[in-house]
């Protein structure tokens, strides 16, 4: 195995998961385009059944459309989800001309509290399918709300988008699934050790947590405050084209204090923060860490500290390596699989 | 269901003020059918017509015909069809659209169960019924999936067979590699070793498999056996055909239903107005609200009208608003700080509503129907549009005025001098006195009470004393305001023109400077 990792994984890590009252949402997301995401997300999908028995309904979803037929990179067929009789689907319905009278309804999505009339159904048959959900927040609460109330105690299975932040709300996902690509391409290769350095950030103290949850508001995407929780600014808009933000970020420069951030952390608004080495960046969660580098981008030294409000719940990663000759560091705790070099029967979900 | 009004029927800041949105939202249920309806200003012959419709529904439930909250619970049943109708129109209908098709005919046979005694479009109702035979001869399990033919029935049996041979084959093709190579894999996940691998010369060499160097990865990946490949095959072409079955299902179902379309449009369109209605009368039992009574003539009469966010402020202490208001023009005459302008708020909260035609929080409220309702408040000019507040006012009068409409001004010519504002107000009261429309204005120009035919009111006094000893606050004194209409008769103008002092007592009353008290005493005893 080339792949290292900070520590050994704890004992216990893979046990298996035990249905609970309540339904259980796993979000997939990968670290790039053919990372291998609809290959996990199918596996994940298989042991469910397996360890299920078939007793816990399981319902696939997806964040947007899951189904480019062609891999952009190698233009081969790309792996489409399988399902099998019994499991559940939500998916637009113009994907179900083909599997007419293969399915069950259980439900329609419809306007004006969804963008495009989306279907819950059931397989009668086993067959392939595209996924296709809602692309906002709002509309995946909706979505999840009606499943649980037509499959409770079941098992929500999201193919979902790194560039989807709200995914890691914890009211949308309970659990994820990360797919890194290690690839030979430097610029892919480097993309995954960022987003895996990202799983190992630090949640922020239990302290600035409670005022953080007590503070924040629906529309809330950056705030500003004091060691004492005295807030200095809350902005509404994207942070990185946030102006008033950056203003007060320099206003405050000389003395101690904490930035959240509800908007990805972007290049510009990275170059921005760097130098300020009195600042504790709060991200909210981990999928806000996107396309940078704390430990070498340019040259410039990233001087703040990097906190998360919402833990990382990765549940496993899982590795697509195109490559034995680069290794990547990974984030302590978090098991690490390769379907495809490990015993498939010993990878437990 | 969430109304809204059409856009610019009130202006933005107004309808904050007046709180219409709060007003709106008493009528908020969660209604599939019916999520959203934005209203616009109805006609005279469309708004008597749809509260002469409340009406009798109110009369159908006031005589127990009709069970309203059992007609709601049961209408909250309907799924929204709108996705759908386009589809049964172009015969294009799929399984989901069937679904929800069916649902809705089926809860609404139960709701036309409760309507029996009054229902809605009967000439197109039987569609329902029709539509409903038809989905359920193809479909089964409450619309959720398609019924199968025997022979349908049969191929998937076969399908489901030849799944079953596939996971048995493949189970045993994946323990057959495992046997010679020690390799343990799952269908369809290839693997990848390195050549370093104890068992690699094995794996080069088993038939099963293949082995292909990629990079510096050797992918292993299936060499499935005929045998598994004509199941693969078997299963697929078995799948298509069924595929084909059921899309000619489902071309027959279209072809059966498209018939009815346009009946069924036309009730469905009936049944969503019925459901608004239904919606209208709950909230008004509710929240005790009232339809308004139509005359002929032009006039309008309000007991006890209620604005609501000054109810809402004000709680107990909130006085209702009771007035006549007569054909022509009616002139509001009265000290500051009485409650003119709320008068008049007032009464265009409740036009305006019954203008979109919901019910309106007063006791009664009888009147020609308000076609058209214009309000001009009190501003400050408009620097965009280079208008001074007089250019505005003047502006105002330049509108298109149907008959039988409501005028409602704040403080007619305040907006200019006096004496030309007395002179323009005397003007426009004269030449509205003889129009066939509601004019109604408040005033401060003693001169007008002298014109003829023109109904005059004033807002009755605030009751303090003359020499009290202490500064009121202003809290106080609002309190103190009755918020009350009287009107005057001819007799009684010399009293009025008296109260016009009422500014000087009330300034009194506050914390002013000494030596402007003192001044204000002076001008009050001479």
């Amino acid at each position: 195995m080339t792949v290292s990792r900070n520590s050994q994984i704890s004992s216990g890590e893979s046990r298996p998961y035990k249905p609970k009252k309540a339904m259980k949402t796993l979000s997939f997301i990968g670290s790039d385009k053919n990372a291998g995401k609809t290959t996990i997300l199918n596996f994940v999908y298989r042991k469910l059944q397996e360890n299920t028995k078939g007793k816990t309904p399981i319902c696939l979803a997806s964040i947007g459309i899951n189904g480019e037929d062609i891999d952009f990179y190698e233009n081969q067929p790309k792996p489409t989800v399988s399902l099998c009789k019994g499991s559940c689907f939500i998916t637009a319905g113009e994907h179900l001309q083909e599997v007419t009278g293969k399915y069950k309804m259980l439900h329609n999505f419809t306007n004006p509290d969804f963008k495009k009339i989306y279907v819950l159904g059931e397989c009668l048959f086993d067959f392939q399918i595209i996924l296709e959900g809602p692309n906002n927040k709002h509309e995946i609460l909706r979505m999840k709300r009606k499943v649980e109330e037509l499959l409770p105690q079941s098992y929500l299975l999201i193919d979902g988008s790194i560039d989807r932040q709200f995914l890691a709300h914890p009211a949308i996902s309970d659990a994820f699934y990360f797919v890194v690509l290690i690839s030979t391409r430097k610029e892919q290769f480097q993309k995954a050790k960022d987003l895996l350095f990202s799983l190992s950030l630090h949640t922020c103290s239990k302290k600035q947590n409670d005022f953080l949850k007590n503070s924040l508001e629906e529309d809330t995407k950056s705030l500003l405050f004091r060691e004492n929780n005295q807030v200095l600014y809350c902005g509404k808009k994207i942070p990185f084209l946030d102006m008033k933000l950056k203003k007060m970020c320099i206003k405050y420069k000389n003395r101690k204090y904490s930035i959240y951030l509800n908007g990805a952390l972007s290049k510009s608004l990275f170059t921005f923060l760097a130098p300020l080495k009195n600042l504790t960046i709060i991200l909210d969660n981990f999928t806000l860490y996107q396309n940078i580098s704390v430990h070498n981008n340019h040259g410039i030294i990233f001087r703040p500290k990097l906190l998360l409000l919402y833990p990382v719940k990765v549940q496993r990663i899982f590795l697509k390596q195109e490559t034995s000759q680069y290794s990547l560091p990974l984030p302590e705790n978090i098991p690490v699989h390769n379907l495809f070099r490990e015993d498939i029967h010993e990878i437990r979900i | 269901m969430k109304l809204e009004f059409e856009q610019k029927i009130v202006p933005d800041g107004l309808s904050e003020e007046l709180d219409f949105y709060g007003f709106l939202s008493l009528f908020d249920m969660d209604i599939p059918l019916l999520p959203r309806k934005i209203l616009r200003p109805l006609t005279a012959e469309k708004g008597k017509g749809h509260f002469r419709r409340l009406q009798d529904l109110q009369k159908q439930i006031e005589q127990k015909k009709l069970d309203l909250e059992k007609i709601i619970a049961q209408s909250q049943k309907l799924p929204l069809l709108d996705f759908v109708l386009p589809f049964l129109e172009n015969q294009s209908l799929e399984q989901f659209h069937l679904y929800s098709l069916g649902k809705f005919v089926s809860e609404n046979q139960i709701l036309q169960e409760l309507e029996m005694e009054c229902p809605i479009a009967p000439e197109s109702s039987e569609c329902c019924l029709k539509i409903k035979a038809i989905l359920e001869t193809h479909t089964q399990k409450q619309f959720s999936g398609l019924r199968y033919t025997p022979e349908e029935q049969k191929l998937r049996e076969k399908i489901e067979k030849l799944g079953q041979d596939l996971r048995t084959k493949l189970s045993q093709y994946e323990q057959k590699i495992y046997k010679q190579t020690g390799l343990k894999m799952i269908y369809p996940y290839p693997k990848e070793i390195s050549q370093e691998a104890e068992n690699f010369s094995k794996i080069q060499n088993c038939k099963l498999i293949s082995v292909t160097c990629k990079q510096d990865i050797n992918l292993v990946n299936y060499r499935l056996s005929p045998y598994i490949k004509n199941i693969v095959m078997e299963k697929d072409t078995l799948s298509k055909k069924f595929t084909h079955l059921m899309k000619k299902k489902l071309k027959k179902i279209n072809k059966e239903l498209h018939p009815l379309f346009k009946a069924f449009r036309n009730y469905y369109g009936e049944r969503k107005n019925q459901t608004f209605y239904y919606v209208l009368l709950l909230v008004k039992h509710r929240q005790s609200l009232c339809f308004p009574k139509f005359q002929t003539s032009l006039g309008c009469t309000l007991k006890n009208a209620i604005l609501p966010p000054l109810g809402k402020q004000k709680k107990e202490k909130y006085i209702p608003l009771n007035l006549d208001l007569d054909c022509g023009a009616n002139v509001l005459f009265g000290a500051n700080m009485t409650g003119k302008t709320t008068v008049l708020k007032t009464i265009y909260f409740h036009l305006t509503a019954i203008r979109m035609g919901l019910p309106v929080p007063a006791e009664y409220i009888q009147l020609h129907f308000p076609e058209q309702v214009e309000l001009h408040l009190k501003s400050a000019g408009n620097i965009r549009r280079n208008l001074s507040s007089f250019g505005e006012e003047i502006e105002f009068f330049t509108k298109e005025i149907a008959p039988s409409a409501y005028i409602l001004v704040d403080e007619l010519f305040q907006s200019t001098d006096p004496v030309g504002g007395t002179e323009l107000s005397k003007i426009f009261l004269l030449d509205f006195s003889h129009k066939n429309l509601v004019f109604f204005c408040t005033s401060h120009y003693r001169e007008v009470l002298h014109l003829q035919d023109i109904s005059l009111f004033r807002m009755k006094d605030v009751d303090f004393d003359e020499e009290i000893g202490y500064d009121l606050i202003f809290n106080n004194l609002l309190e103190k305001i009755p918020y009350q209409i009287q009107r005057i008769l001819p007799e009684n103008i010399g009293n009025a023109l008296k109260e016009s002092r009422k500014p000087l007592f009330i300034a009194l009353h506050f914390p002013l400077p000494e030596s402007i008290k003192e001044k204000i005493r002076e001008q009050l005893k001479g």
